[in-house]
């Protein structure tokens, strides 16, 4: 959460509050917020840009792709067919009902109905930051928090379009990579781009409260922001799941935002936003008690640290960029 | 004769004073949506343009009244019509636009809130 309009919107709160009792709460900053013209076109942005991003005449991810439906189909799904283990599609997997309910980031229909979805979404990841941005940078940002150390099996968990898996191989040539996901277009599309980078993914059609691996088989797992995504009770049922399949002394790692201490307005801003982008279950995740829920499902150590890329050198007046947390949960 | 009768738009009488709003029935909302639209359209022209400039320069495959002095075909004329249309029916549908959302949230989601014992 960054940029001139964000640190505008900061520096006229911060006006606004100069002259009063400061808000010590969301409930006390969403008034202030409100009034805000910045807050305003921010939260307009927030939701039609995605709306633009998908759905433009002509230039829109949906209209774009949809000019090339079938080869896009016929080529997934002839790599698909001949991927064997590497690609195990579940077609009678039962998709969480929590997960059809919301159409996440307004991806209409959601990110597994439809078989261009995948590519949909791989599209629209790129451009969640300006093109000249590097839009794998993300990734190597939050590997680059992990210990330092050789990690054999790893699984990327909630791998989607397999870009995050990708970028591990890339760095840890030495992991045997595996990822799940509930999308089946996506899945392929993961396949795809890994095949593509000479790479052998063990990729599969799981839900990640109902995992299939045999106990202790992941040195690591780790995920980009997928707490927020999901309801708080399938969490740690999920986090059960994880502290199975993972080694004694394997680790849990991965970025998130919505739980840091940026004060009352950072924190109205971001849940402001996860509701106009349809990240539906990010206000109940700023109320997971994950310390609680990670040691009672039997992870031994729980790290929860500001996540340091994005800590240092961006505190210029007004901004607001200090809410992402790392998790580092160790069995 | 002039009417009494209060229009928004329509006009009865000279205008003085003032210049007057003509556009009362508009959401600001599609208005944003239009700009944005047409900051999008520029900037991806910009983008464009400044690539090939670069590239034509590079090449000295460019005279400098080129642009000015440019006479498209008569086919070209055509293809350069198609594109007209597409590009207004780009900006008009915005300001258009129904309210519909694009992506749902179904309201049974709420009852994903809870948090674990």
């Amino acid at each position: 959460m960054d940029g001139p309009l964000v640190r505008q919107m900061g520096t006229s709160y911060d006006a606004v509050v100069a002259d009063g009792e400061a808000p010590q709460t969301i409930d006390d900053a969403n008034p202030v917020l409100d009034d805000l013209l910045e807050f305003q076109l921010y939260s307009w942005c927030f939701r039609h840009f995605q709306r633009f991003k998908y759905h433009r005449p002509d230039f829109g991810i949906f209209d774009v792709i949809e000019q090339d439906r079938d080869h896009i189909i016929a080529e997934l799904d002839s790599v698909a067919r001949t991927a064997g283990d590497d690609l195990r599609l579940n077609d009678t997997l039962e998709i969480p009902e929590y997960y059809r309910f919301v159409d996440f980031h307004q991806h209409t229909g959601g990110v597994y109905s439809d078989p261009l979805d995948g590519v949909a979404y791989e599209f629209g990841r790129r451009t969640t930051n300006p093109a000249h941005m590097d839009p794998n940078l993300i990734y190597r940002l939050s590997y680059s928090q992990f210990p330092d150390r050789a990690f054999g099996k790893v699984l990327d968990w909630g791998t989607g379009h397999g870009a995050g898996l990708v970028e591990w191989q890339k760095l840890h040539p030495e992991s045997e990579c595996y990822g799940v996901d509930l999308s089946a277009p996506c899945l392929k599309l993961a396949h795809k781009r890994a095949k593509e980078h000479g790479f052998k993914f063990k990729l599969s059609q799981q839900d990640v409260e109902h995992l299939d691996f045999e106990d202790d088989t992941f040195d690591c797992i780790f995920h980009l922001f997928m707490f927020h995504e999901i309801p708080p009770i399938n969490l740690k049922n999920a986090l059960k799941e994880v502290v199975r399949v993972l080694k004694p002394g394997g680790v849990f790692i991965g970025p998130e935002f919505g739980q840091g201490d940026g004060g009352p307005m950072q924190q109205a801003v971001q849940i402001s936003h996860a509701w106009n982008n349809n990240e539906t279950y990010t206000a109940a995740w700023t109320q997971f008690d994950m310390e609680k829920a990670a040691r009672d499902v039997g992870f031994s150590k729980v790290s929860i640290e500001p996540f340091k890329p994005y800590e240092s050198g961006k505190a210029e007046k007004g901004s607001r960029v200090t809410a992402w947390r790392f998790y580092q949960l160790e069995k | 004769m002039l009417s009494k009768k209060e229009f928004k738009t329509v006009k009865t009488g000279p205008v003085t004073g003032d210049e007057p709003d003509w556009i009362h029935d508009l959401p600001v909302d599609n208005m944003v949506g239009a700009i944005t639209a047409l900051s999008a359209e520029v900037y991806i022209l910009k983008e464009r343009m400044r690539a090939m400039e670069r590239e034509l320069v590079r090449r000295d495959a460019l005279a400098e009244s080129s642009v000015e002095d440019h006479e498209p075909t008569q086919e070209e004329r055509e293809a350069d019509q198609k594109d007209l249309d597409a590009f207004v029916n780009r900006i008009w549908t915005e300001i258009m636009r129904d309210r519909k959302t694009v992506a749902n949230v179904d309201p049974g989601a709420v009852n994903y809130f809870k948090q674990p014992e």
